[in-house]
């Protein structure tokens, strides 16, 4: 049940595509949240300022950081959407930035909403009617019911089983120290302190492992980073192009046009894509052409695949082994474009490279939808998301997996100051439930359930 | 049609639970009956000697500082106590008492006999008497009529009993004590849903024929212990325990005789409790134990008879004489009374309201093991809960009803109407989510003014209560004034008494919350009043956990919203179409009282609680008053 005296937070714009992103606080502590990570010229509290203004400042974090240079509006309570003094953050759209901002709200006392929270303050505190609140609860429930795309499911099922793998054995050492509370005289092996912290800091190092990953940006979280390189007019821009299926970087018959490196997003089966055209990777002597040269390498070094975009019409050429050999180790794709042409290169030179080889015809759409699939699948085969590094892909979980880890952090604390068991309990209860809510099966009557199927106890 | 008599309240049995609620009722004041099947069987322990443990012994410390009698009752009549747990934390500290059986019996009865407004009666009840949905009496074997408008079913396991002891089974309560045979039928014909459960109690021997040098004697603590918070506490020993173990040839003997075991071939289809299992579903469940333990306890001063606790059995007789027998100290062992197994019906307490009342028929109530629970402790909780609501039903006034955060009474009932259960409960300390607030040593402190309120809690014992009180928050405001400084002098004090020197000025209280300082340290170096054992328990547990308690009552504080949400009585879930069909059909059946238990019924999820919020502030802006249960 969501508690409504919470302060509560989301991003309202949609992730990873609009020019500002807007992160929405609503709650009797909002203004205090505010306060705690947002910098203007004024001091005044933003309580105190004035309802229905607009502040200028920046955004720092908990180092004194500047994030972001922000707008903040202030709604005061009952005249808000939630009736509730509500605070916006407009900041800049990307993800990185957006991410961050909502961080740092989130560990400044304000937590994740619900999806339709917001709506159901807004009932609650009588600024919508029924009708209304019944609208949003059909999502809700819709939402709970409705099937994930396949491909976000694949990952999803993955982190449920990582996180109840990690559960069961935070319920298992639960259940230990429980039966040793409850029964005392039982001939039971009893954990030994030492022991308990062992099995704390085990469970503790795989959560930061798994937040770890989380911070540098992984996967699904960031999208699938996927550089496009080639040789100048192999055709890169197009085939971005028909990606995106709309016109944004300049496609002319001048090699090098594209000199600047573009980011583009797309989502394949709900998983985001971040497209990256890179420059035509060329020897150069034009600076200009040389500075996004170089970023093009690097971007193709940092890139999760690369698409390596072949022009068959033409024979192979030595620029283009270049590239396929600068991309080796990489996860990549060869992909022939242009293949309404008539194909000059062979095959056989390629297979040695080991890459997927598909044909497609930029200029023609031929070939595109199963390029997109293709992507899926080496992300999803190839160990892309190897380790646990793509598991934690929305904020709620990395709150949630954050949660649990301080939660345990404190029952350590708690250990290793002396102090008896039952208080470290509280915390590695509270971590067990924590844990339970990103796979959604917190059940109380587990530890219970447990206690008498793995313990002969009794007169 | 023969009118016996007319009372306010009719008890029906006189266990641990009829115990309780017919006190409760008859010291608020209600014209009581409390109806036994045997008068000389008042607050039996048909099985093992003894009162408390983990969880149980909170149980019986809430039930104290109610005004209940467990308490007070096991301080008078115990062999022997010891505190459990002591490694483990204030909050799962846990007092058990050995208790004489016959004792116990007698100063129970001797107590009930003497209570004004009551009335103790050798009554074998055969039905329930009910009009338009209301109860209004009972009817004996005998054809004669008690009135009552309200009556508490306290039955324990004797609702059609069925005794098992390997191929001899026959209808009875334990011990040789007759079963109730027709009640059962008029709660079905009520439209009451029952259920059979089966639980069981191990051999009884002779004293004389134990090898006591094999056995490795328990004695209890030496330091002074009490469950009432009335009870002076004092060294109880009087008598000792013995510890031994089952090896590979007990196990082999079992094993050996499955197939005449009542539990494995089919004679019992009642179910039983996991936590406390035959000796034989022990060897067939945890079939790799190398060995079981069994304590060997004594039944009362007054007679030889000692429990084996852990070896619960309805073997045949040949077979329980032979395993026992490969046990070291019981080479020799004869037996007084078999190992049985008992089969009953019991409610399925999902059919009751927090209040213990049942939904289906006004004034009904029910309590102890007739609700599907097991123990003595649970028994009494339960049983003093429905005599105060019948009393408070009387008087058309709120029923009292302890939340989760109040009392492990709160969680036993709550556990009880909301969820239900599949097999006799036992309470646990783990199954509250507060644990550091429900202590043993603060159930006063949490309930004895509600007890007071009600009306249950003597003049005597609110002195008692108000003067304990007082002490503590005296002695906590006295260590607050009390700054120590960083002088030399103060150092040297502090070194004395095994702690680190202080660095800025700190209170008495701060040095408290140390591990290693206790008030009568303190009180060594530093000028402070001598204060009874269990005041300075209770301000060190203060100081020491404070920052845990306070977390656990933030958590409670979240609780209490939903809980003070009442659900209106008139609601209908079927209509509610935003609900899930799972959820309306649960909310349909238990009928929670508040959004808090709504919240807790399994298959109700938060986007439910949301959906009922929902219709709740409809109602609300309807204008409508909103009647709860």
């Amino acid at each position: 049940m969501y508690d409504t005296l919470d302060t509560i937070a989301a991003i309202a714009t949609p992730l990873g595509e609009s020019g500002i992103g807007v992160i929405r606080i609503s709650g009797k502590n909002a203004y205090e949240v505010g306060d705690k990570i947002f910098s203007s010229k004024s001091t005044v509290p933003l309580a105190k300022r004035r309802d229905r203004s607009i502040q200028y400042g920046i955004i720092s974090d908990e180092a004194g950081h500047p994030v972001d240079e922000v707008l903040l509006l202030i709604m005061k309570g009952p005249h808000s959407y939630t009736a509730e003094d509500v605070l916006e953050i407009q900041c800049h759209g990307g993800r990185q930035s957006l991410e961050e901002i909502m961080r740092l709200v989130l560990r400044s006392g304000a937590r994740l909403a619900y999806p339709g929270e917001f709506t159901q303050r807004a009932f609650v505190n009588g600024r919508i009617d029924l009708a209304q609140a019944e609208a949003v609860m059909d999502v809700i429930q819709a939402k709970s019911s409705q099937g994930l795309t396949s491909a976000v499911n694949q990952l999803e099922g993955r982190l449920s089983r990582v996180v109840s793998t990690m559960r069961k054995s935070l319920t298992d050492f639960m259940t230990r120290l429980e039966v040793m509370i409850d029964y005392p005289e039982e001939d039971l092996e009893d954990i030994t302190i030492p022991d308990i912290a062992g099995s704390i800091r085990n469970i503790e190092g795989q959560l930061e492992n798994m937040l770890h990953a989380s911070k540098s940006g992984k996967i699904i979280r960031d999208g699938i980073m996927t550089a496009i390189a080639g040789t100048p007019n192999a055709g890169k821009s197009s085939l971005l192009n028909r990606l995106l299926e709309e016109d944004r970087a300049i496609v002319t018959e001048v090699p090098g046009t594209t000199r600047d490196i573009i980011e583009e997003w797309i989502t394949i089966q709900g998983v985001p894509v971040c497209l990256v055209d890179t420059a035509g990777i060329r020897d150069t002597d034009d600076t200009v052409e040389k500075i996004g040269v170089s970023r093009a390498r690097k971007y193709m070094d940092k890139a999760d695949i690369v698409l390596i975009v072949i022009d068959q019409s033409r024979p192979l050429s030595m620029e283009d082994q270049n590239i396929l050999r600068t991309a080796g180790g990489k996860h990549a794709i060869i992909v022939l474009n242009k293949s309404d042409l008539p194909c000059k290169v062979l095959k056989t030179d390629l297979a040695s490279y080991g890459y997927d080889i598909l044909s497609v015809s930029a200029a023609a759409g031929k070939g595109i939808e199963s390029l997109k699939e293709a992507i899926l699948s080496v992300v999803l085969q190839n160990g892309m998301t190897e380790g646990q590094s793509a598991l934690l892909t929305n904020t709620r979980h990395i709150d949630l997996v954050r949660q649990t880890r301080n939660n345990l952090d404190r029952a350590l604390h708690t250990i290793e100051m002396g102090m008896p068991i039952d208080c470290a309990i509280v915390d590695i209860r509270a971590a067990w439930e924590t844990l339970g809510e990103v796979t959604g099966d917190t059940v109380h009557d587990d530890i219970v359930e447990e206690i008498f199927s793995r313990f002969c106890l009794g007169k | 049609m023969f009118v016996a008599d007319i009372y306010d309240v009719i008890v029906i049995g006189a266990g641990h639970a009829g115990c309780e609620a017919a006190l409760a009722s008859s010291r608020m004041g209600a014209r009581t009956l409390i109806a036994t099947l045997n008068l000389d069987n008042i607050a039996l322990m048909p099985c093992n000697p003894a009162v408390g443990g983990p969880g149980k012994s909170h149980l019986v410390r809430e039930i104290d500082a109610l005004g209940g009698e467990m308490g007070i009752n096991t301080d008078k009549t115990c062999l022997q106590m010891r505190m459990l747990n002591t490694g483990k934390g204030p909050a799962v500290y846990s007092l058990r008492a050995q208790s004489d059986k016959k004792m116990y019996q007698m100063t129970m009865t001797k107590t009930l006999e003497n209570q004004e407004n009551l009335d103790v009666k050798q009554l074998m009840i055969t039905e329930l008497l009910i009009e338009n949905g209301c109860i209004c009496g009972v009817k004996t074997e005998l054809d004669e009529i008690y009135k009552a408008k309200c009556v508490v079913l306290a039955t324990g396991t004797y609702l059609k009993g069925k005794i098992i002891i390997g191929e001899c089974t026959y209808s009875g309560g334990p011990i040789g004590q007759r079963s109730a045979e027709v009640l059962s039928d008029s709660l079905t014909a009520a439209g009451l849903k029952l259920m059979r459960f089966k639980t069981g109690t191990p051999a009884r021997v002779d004293r004389r024929t134990l090898r006591t040098e094999e056995m490795k004697k328990q004695e209890g603590d030496m330091a002074g212990h009490a469950f009432s918070f009335l009870s002076e506490r004092q060294n109880r020993n009087k008598e000792c325990c013995w510890l031994t173990f089952t090896n590979e040839k007990t196990h082999q003997i079992i094993r050996d005789n499955l197939d005449r075991a009542p539990m494995c071939n089919g004679i019992i289809h009642g179910i039983g409790p996991r936590y406390c299992p035959s000796i034989e579903s022990k060897i067939v469940r945890f079939a790799d134990k190398k060995r079981h333990q069994l304590f060997v306890e004594p039944e009362g001063e007054m007679t030889e008879e000692m429990y084996v606790q852990g070896m619960s059995t309805s073997m045949p007789t040949d077979v329980q004489y032979a395993f026992l027998r490969t046990i070291p100290g019981l080479e020799d062992v004869k037996i007084m009374r078999p190992g049985y197994a008992i089969e009953y019906d019991c409610l399925d307490p999902t059919q009751l309201m927090p209040s213990l009342e049942t939904k289906k028929i006004s004034g009904l109530f029910s309590a102890g093991q007739a609700n599907g629970t097991s123990g003595y402790e649970e028994a009494a909780a339960q049983g003093l809960m429905a005599g105060i609501n019948a009393v408070l039903k009387l008087r058309g006034q709120e029923p009292f009803i302890l939340t989760r955060a109040e009392a492990y009474i709160g969680v036993l009932i709550d556990d009880l109407v909301t969820k239900g259960t599949k097999e006799p409960y036992r309470i646990m300390t783990s199954r509250s989510e507060y644990r550091l607030i429900l202590r043993q040593d603060n159930a006063d402190l949490r309930l004895t003014q509600k007890g007071y309120d009600l009306g249950l809690v003597t003049p005597e014992r609110y002195t008692v209560f108000i003067t304990r009180r007082k002490a503590i928050e005296a002695a906590v405001e006295a260590l607050k004034k009390i700054v120590i400084t960083p002088t030399q002098a103060n150092q040297d004090k502090l070194a004395a008494i095994g702690t680190a020197p202080v660095r800025t000025a700190l209170t008495a209280y701060d040095l408290l919350r140390r591990n290693e300082v206790t008030y009568n340290l303190l009180r060594s170096v530093f000028l402070l009043d001598s204060l009874a054992a269990d005041v300075c328990e209770e301000i060190e547990i203060m100081a020491k956990y404070e920052g845990y308690i306070n977390r656990q009552l933030e958590q409670v504080e979240k609780m209490e919203r939903l809980e003070q949400r009442l659900m209106p009585i008139d609601i209908i879930y079927a209509d509610i179409g935003t609900l899930s069909g799972e959820a309306r059909q649960k909310l349909d059946e238990i009928r929670p009282r508040s959004l808090g238990q709504a919240s807790r019924i399994s298959g109700v999820s938060p986007a439910d609680i949301t959906a009922l919020l929902i219709v709740l502030e409809q109602r609300k802006r309807e204008g409508k008053k909103d009647v709860s249960i």
